[in-house]
């Protein structure tokens, strides 16, 4: 992999650049400490460092709400282009980022492909910024605390500039279009990277022992802790929402004025109450309790059977916006009998 | 609902605030784009010369009943038409009138009309849906004005739109707002809420009063035990709760909690 | 991934990339060329794609199924009650349950188009049959996807050896495919067992009782037959036990189930049963892969 340096004081130039490769989207301070992920047209208020944002990167793939197909009643539909962006730049993405994009790849992509995820995700450009952990992260328990592929461009602080790992073509073109931002790595800031990846290794203070995880699940189906979870779940949710790898959606079709049908994709929840209801009333999970631990089963022992990984990538999102404080790591902290 | 002549609507209103009908109102262009489609027939509130008797094709009622002669009408209306629509969430729930069944009448009339009047006849305000069946729920305080486009538009088309049935919280997230709860340590009612107005009120910074109503299954002891364990006074959360998301049945069992409280 | 996962992942239906169209979520438009009432509140469909091409590609394997589509109404999955022998045209049986079909029901008339996606989900695994004695069973409307593995095996009549079919409803004027199932019958294509729950006061030539009773009556050559149910929840609680009992391999009985759908194609996580996908590599399951999923047939 190609590798380069930036200058701290060129960044600003560095990110203006990005412009030209579509839509930029990064992440902005919202409220003091909370991040949000916005189009940006004033590069100063990028904050890549920003270690959440409220919602993650899934929003520019597939937007919370978007009109898949319309046309007039008994007609045969067509696709609008609501859920199709264009070339998006998103500046900003962390390990765990990038690796939740692989596990949506894995979802969308295989079998039948999603038309409108596909054609965003190669519309999408990803240049990384490395971040470092809060009390919240526990990416280093699930493998996903570094990435050596998946972007296009990925920085890494170090003190007074950037390493620039270049991880495909497309990353090449930016650095080929702005040659005079970029020097050669030297072997000082290899030195000063790798001593920035063992501090980092060592900031973890959260982890989440996944040994065996979907067999010890398999044995606990009918542990009580996914009663009590279910007595201080909410179901409000917010979880799913937040989640970076959480794409289950819902499909309803309106009608507007004269008649014109619109199939409405929305993000959806397993956690709603009518997730699992079919025609004629049952409900496969009516149970609140049976839903969170559906919910909890589908990240880290469904998903690994299916797809050979779990789709949890310790981004924390979920321990931060939990209203009732339920925390991923202590359930199943609870679950192994750790806690 | 297909004939060649335009479906016979009427609008009607119980004890309420009107409020749900004057979002019908507020539609306008809209409303007018209608009226080519549908003949409104019977609406007190918005025309003169209507027709108190004939069939409709769709009715719309909007309250709670608080009176005989609440009832009477609700009656009357139920058997004039086909396809009845409880309009907004006092016709639905119950609402704001059926905030203090806990009281006795008697006790309510003195305190708001000192006892010194005589023509009151109410009676515990219940929601329009606990007296007869209907064909759809439209919730909302008020209404939301697409919802009721969407709504006649389906019907005209011979079928019905699905509304939300996903709590608040799902709307106030994908618009990223600040999580009331978490952040500020209000009684949000958002998750206990069903959805479909955009979470308008924790869009604009306000905790979510309730206002749709409840989601189906609640689970309002997690949310009691969550606002409580922020340090919020029960008969805050008795209060705020109250006022939509914990309709009627809730209503008497946060009281007491919140009595219990002040002692 | 473990070995053993690996066998399971590839034993599970292979899933056939062939659809109505580019976007999976883009429905084809079919015309409704019949609709005849089957029972009460259920009626049969005779459906064609519009483009000639598309008409004539249209393969599928008995269990699939499709998606209906009405712009503007919703869409709503329904398995296939026709065979692929039969080209050109298809089938669908719906009972009226809802919104969907509410609309369809009240609105739709033969000659109107409607959207279909499909076919999609893996059916039953007819090629591991060839060669075998069928038992088939169905519960109320589970006969649906049995009628078109029936005409199937029927129209491949050299292929299997025995086919038998017991199919239990409530009331004689609840079984679907009346005249045509008794007319197969008489022509000796298939064994076939009507029973009823209650006559209902109604003429009725049939058995009473429940199916599970039937099965043991047929004498059925367990080592040379697969046994294939298909019906609501209830029916499988003593069926599919009895069935083991009477000496089925676990991997020798399929079902099929059914769950919400909204995408059909594996992405909208609605009919997610632990590691399956009901709308990809279901509906149909082996009892083994249900005993394997708690969630599969019950709850």
């Amino acid at each position: 992999m190609q590798t380069l340096r930036l200058s701290d004081h060129l960044l600003p130039e560095f990110v203006e650049s990005l412009k030209a490769w579509g839509t930029l989207w990064a992440p902005v301070e919202r409220a003091p400490g909370v991040f949000d992920l916005e189009v940006i047209d004033d590069v100063r208020r990028a904050r890549p460092d920003a270690l959440r944002t409220i919602l993650p990167f899934k929003k520019l793939l597939l937007k919370p709400r978007f009109t898949m197909l319309t046309g007039r009643l008994g007609e045969i539909p067509e696709d609008p282009g609501e859920g199709r962006h264009g070339p998006q730049v998103f500046f900003g993405a962390h390990a765990c980022d990038i690796h939740a994009l692989r596990i949506l790849d894995l979802l969308h992509l295989s079998n039948f492909q999603d038309s409108y995820y596909l054609e965003n995700r190669k519309n999408l450009m990803v240049v990384g910024y490395g971040c470092w952990p809060d009390e919240r992260c526990f990416c280093a328990s699930l493998d996903t605390s570094t990435a050596d592929d998946g972007f296009d461009l990925f920085l890494t602080p170090l003190e007074g500039r950037m390493l620039v790992s270049v991880g495909s073509s497309l990353g090449d073109d930016v650095v080929r279009a702005n040659p005079h931002l970029f020097e050669p790595a030297t072997r000082q800031d290899t030195r000063e990277y790798m001593e920035r990846l063992g501090a980092r290794r060592k900031a973890f203070t959260l982890s989440l022992d996944v040994t065996d995880l979907p067999y010890v699940l398999e044995l606990k189906r009918e542990d009580p802790v996914w009663r009590e979870i279910g007595a201080r779940c909410l179901c409000c949710g917010s979880c799913s929402m937040v989640c970076p790898t959480c794409s289950c959606f819902n499909v309803v079709d309106e009608l507007v004025p004269q008649s014109v049908g619109q199939r409405v994709r929305l993000w959806d929840s397993c956690l709603f109450r009518d997730y699992a209801v079919v025609a004629g009333g049952h409900n496969f999970r009516a149970d609140r309790a049976d839903r969170v631990r559906n919910r909890y089963y589908h990240k880290q022992e469904a998903f690994v059977r299916e797809f050979g990984v779990p789709s949890c990538v310790g981004c924390g999102r979920c321990i931060e916006n939990c209203p009732t404080g339920i925390n991923v790591v202590e359930v199943f902290g609870h679950v192994r009998g750790d806690l | 609902m297909m004939h060649d002549a335009r479906p016979k609507v009427g609008i009607f209103g119980l004890t309420s605030c009107a409020g749900d009908q004057l979002q019908i109102l507020n539609c306008e262009d809209e409303l007018l784009r209608l009226a080519g489609r549908i003949d409104i027939v019977d609406w007190v509130m918005a025309k003169s010369g209507n027709d108190h008797t004939c069939r409709l094709d769709i009715a719309f009622v909007e309250g709670v009943v608080a009176t005989e002669r609440d009832l009477e009408t609700l009656r009357q209306v139920r058997a004039r038409t086909s396809f009845l629509v409880a309009l907004g969430t006092c016709a639905v729930w119950g609402g704001l009138p059926a905030m203090r069944n806990d009281l006795p009448r008697e006790v309510l009339e003195r305190e708001v009309y000192s006892g010194a009047v005589d023509f009151l006849d109410t009676v515990e305000a219940r929601p329009a849906t606990d007296f007869v069946p209907v064909e759809y729920r439209l919730p909302g305080c008020p209404i939301e004005r697409h919802e009721f486009l969407h709504l006649v538009d389906s019907l005209l088309a011979g079928t019905v739109p699905e509304l939300p049935a996903v709590p608040v919280c799902f709307e106030c997230k994908t618009r990223e707002n600040l999580c009331r709860v978490i952040y500020f340590d209000d009684v949000c009612c958002g998750a206990m809420t069903r959805g479909g107005c955009g979470a308008r009120c924790p869009s604009h910074g306000v905790a979510c009063a309730g206002c749709r109503g409840p989601i189906e299954e609640p689970n309002y002891d997690a949310n009691v035990q969550m606002f409580a364990t922020r340090g919020i006074s029960w008969r805050e959360i008795a209060t705020r709760m109250s006022n939509f998301s914990a309709p009627v049945w809730m209503t008497l069992g946060l009281r007491s909690e919140a009595h219990h409280d002040d002692h | 991934m473990s070995p053993e996962l690996a066998r399971a992942r590839t034993q599970r239906g292979a899933t056939r990339v062939t659809l109505t169209s580019a976007n999976p979520y883009q429905p084809a438009p079919a015309r409704i060329m019949r609709i005849s009432e089957e029972v009460a509140d259920t009626r049969l469909f005779d459906l064609r794609f519009e483009a000639p091409d598309l008409a004539e590609r249209f393969q599928y394997n008995p269990g699939q199924f499709i998606q209906l589509s009405i712009l503007g109404v919703g869409e709503a999955p329904f398995s296939l009650p026709s065979s692929p022998t039969r080209r050109g045209a298809f089938q669908l049986c719906i009972r009226r349950a809802g919104t969907f079909t509410n609309y369809l029901f009240d609105h739709v008339r033969e000659g109107d188009l409607v959207g279909v996606r499909g076919p999609l989900g893996n059916g039953f695994p007819v090629d591991q049959f060839a060669g075998h004695d069928l038992l088939l069973v169905a519960g109320g409307l589970g006969m649906v996807p049995l009628r078109g593995l029936l005409q199937y095996l029927i129209d491949l009549r050299h292929r299997f050896g025995r086919v038998m079919l017991v199919y239990g409803s409530r009331t004689p004027d609840q079984v679907l495919f009346r005249s045509e199932l008794t007319s197969m019958s008489r022509r000796g294509d298939a064994e076939i067992t009507l029973t009823v729950d209650a006559t209902a006061g109604q003429p009725w030539d049939g058995k009473v009782g429940v199916v599970t009773q039937l099965v043991d009556n047929l004498h059925v050559d367990v080592p040379k037959t697969f046994a294939v149910a298909c019906g609501p929840p209830v029916f499988y609680q003593f069926l599919l036990e009895r069935l083991v009992a009477a000496g089925f391999g676990k991997d020798r009985i399929f079902l099929s189930l059914e769950r919400r759908m909204e995408c059909g194609v594996g992405k909208c996580g609605h009919c997610a049963v632990g590691y399956t996908f009901t709308c990809l590599h279901g509906p149909v399951f082996s009892y083994w892969d249900a005993i394997n999923l708690p969630e599969l047939i019950y709850t």
